[in-house]
């Protein structure tokens, strides 16, 4: 089971972590999507928000035990994962519907156009780099136990 | 696990597999039209056809591989003349009902035969325009329009898997078509656009400008975010879901930009507080999130 640790307070605003997530998943992307994939750093799954305080946000998919996503989807794509706790789409069943995204209360999750496909924090499958790129701790990944 | 040969290499399969997903894993190329991993197979379009044979003699059997399952000892070939006829003939027949498809057209080429005779001229395959509210608008206002219905049945068995059952196929033989009861516009669509995003010719045409949708002859208005104004789902289906899912109607409309920068509003505000790793963390998703 994979946690990442979001503080706000701690964050400088630098976006490392968007950069770092485009990055982790231009690979899988590419692969999934036979070759259409690659390098888009207009969507990542971690994004940092400006508020009207000047504070820094970063907002990201924070897996809910009640996950809204997983009961709006009627085609049974949205599927958490057992080792990392994260809820994943499958490519495959997934219609685009786009309930999930229309559901979240958060604005977590959206439809890449270009692909097209429903995109939303996976924690990188157990590995995330938005905590391993973040300079200032504000987003920490931790492994619990199960 | 289940031994079975496929094109004579011995593969393991799990129980109830079907021989589609095994010859897929296993790196096969099985063509397929009527294909959706998340509604049941039906066996309509007949291009993923494989040929089985039970004992080490007698006569093989071409069986669409969506249907077949595993079973132990099975003789699969993916490529043997009597596939490749079956396929050739198929992709014929259907080319006939939807000539425009360029999803057809392609398996066309990629089957052989006699089927890419009639494949000649290209056309432009029909595209869907999906989303954005600025979109092409449709050169017809009719809804069969589109590239040619193959009679797949994906759309029919997705709109059932969604709990609106809005759309089945009409009518028999020649005069069998995909419409709303009695081939009105179906009373029950919502307007998701699922059926015409699924679908493999591109037949199902959906036109969406000037925050209206238009699909199956009928036209639905588009709520739009309360935030930004960028048109988000068909009224009709976002009254039906936020029903189901005890969500009100604004908060499922918003899309998810102005969603994302609100909820930043309230967690960037909260107070830090200690956690058992010692971090500083402000808390906002008790109750809600691991």
């Amino acid at each position: 089971m994979i946690r990442l640790h979001v503080s706000p307070k701690l964050c400088s605003g630098c976006r490392s972590c968007e950069m770092a997530c485009s990055y982790a998943h231009a690979e899988v992307e590419a692969r999934v999507a036979g070759g259409l994939g690659g390098l888009r750093p207009g969507l990542p799954r971690v994004r940092v928000s400006v508020t009207g305080t000047r504070a820094f946000v970063p907002m990201l998919c924070f897996q809910c035990d009640e996950a809204r996503c997983i009961g709006a989807c009627k085609y049974g794509a949205l599927e958490r994962s057992l080792r990392t706790g994260a809820i994943e789409v499958n490519e495959e069943r997934c219609t685009l519907c786009g309930l999930c995204a229309a559901a979240c209360p958060f604005g977590n999750m959206e439809l890449e156009h270009s692909r097209p496909a429903m995109v939303k924090c996976d924690l990188c499958r157990g590995e995330p780099a938005c905590a391993k790129f973040c300079p200032t701790g504000a987003l920490r990944g931790a492994s619990l136990p199960r | 696990m289940i031994e079975l040969r496929l094109d004579g290499e011995l593969v393991l399969a799990s129980e109830g597999e079907r021989l589609l997903d095994v010859a897929r894993r296993v790196g096969r190329r099985i063509p397929t039209l009527c294909d959706h991993p998340a509604v049941e197979p039906e066996g309509a379009c007949r291009l993923c056809v494989v040929e089985v044979r039970d004992r080490a003699e007698g006569p093989g059997r071409v069986v669409p591989s969506c249907l077949e399952r595993v079973q132990p000892g099975l003789d699969v070939r993916t490529v043997t003349q009597e596939v490749k006829l079956v396929r050739q003939t198929v992709v014929r027949l259907l080319l006939r009902r939807a000539p425009e498809s360029a999803a057809l057209r392609s398996l066309a080429e990629e089957v052989g035969g006699k089927s890419s005779e009639a494949v000649r001229e290209p056309t432009e395959p029909a595209e869907i325009n999906w989303g954005k509210s600025s979109g092409a608008v449709w050169a017809s206002e009719e809804n069969a329009g589109g590239a040619g219905c193959v009679l797949c049945g994906i759309c029919t068995r997705l709109c059932a898997a969604a709990g609106y059952d809005a759309i089945s196929i009409q009518g028999r033989g020649a005069e069998a078509r995909v419409s709303g009861p009695g081939g009105e516009p179906p009373e029950a669509c919502t307007g998701c656009g699922v059926c015409a995003r699924a679908c493999p010719t591109g037949h199902i045409l959906l036109a969406e400008s000037g925050g209206v949708r238009r699909i199956w002859g009928r036209r639905f208005e588009m709520i739009r975010c309360g935030g930004c104004g960028e048109a988000t789902l068909p009224r009709e289906l976002a009254e039906l879901e936020s029903r189901r899912l005890g969500v009100t109607l604004v908060e499922l409309t918003h899309c998810p930009t102005c969603k994302r920068r609100s909820s930043a509003e309230k967690f960037g505000e909260l107070p830090a507080r200690r956690t058992r790793e010692g971090l500083s963390e402000s808390g906002p998703m008790k109750g809600v999130a691991r």
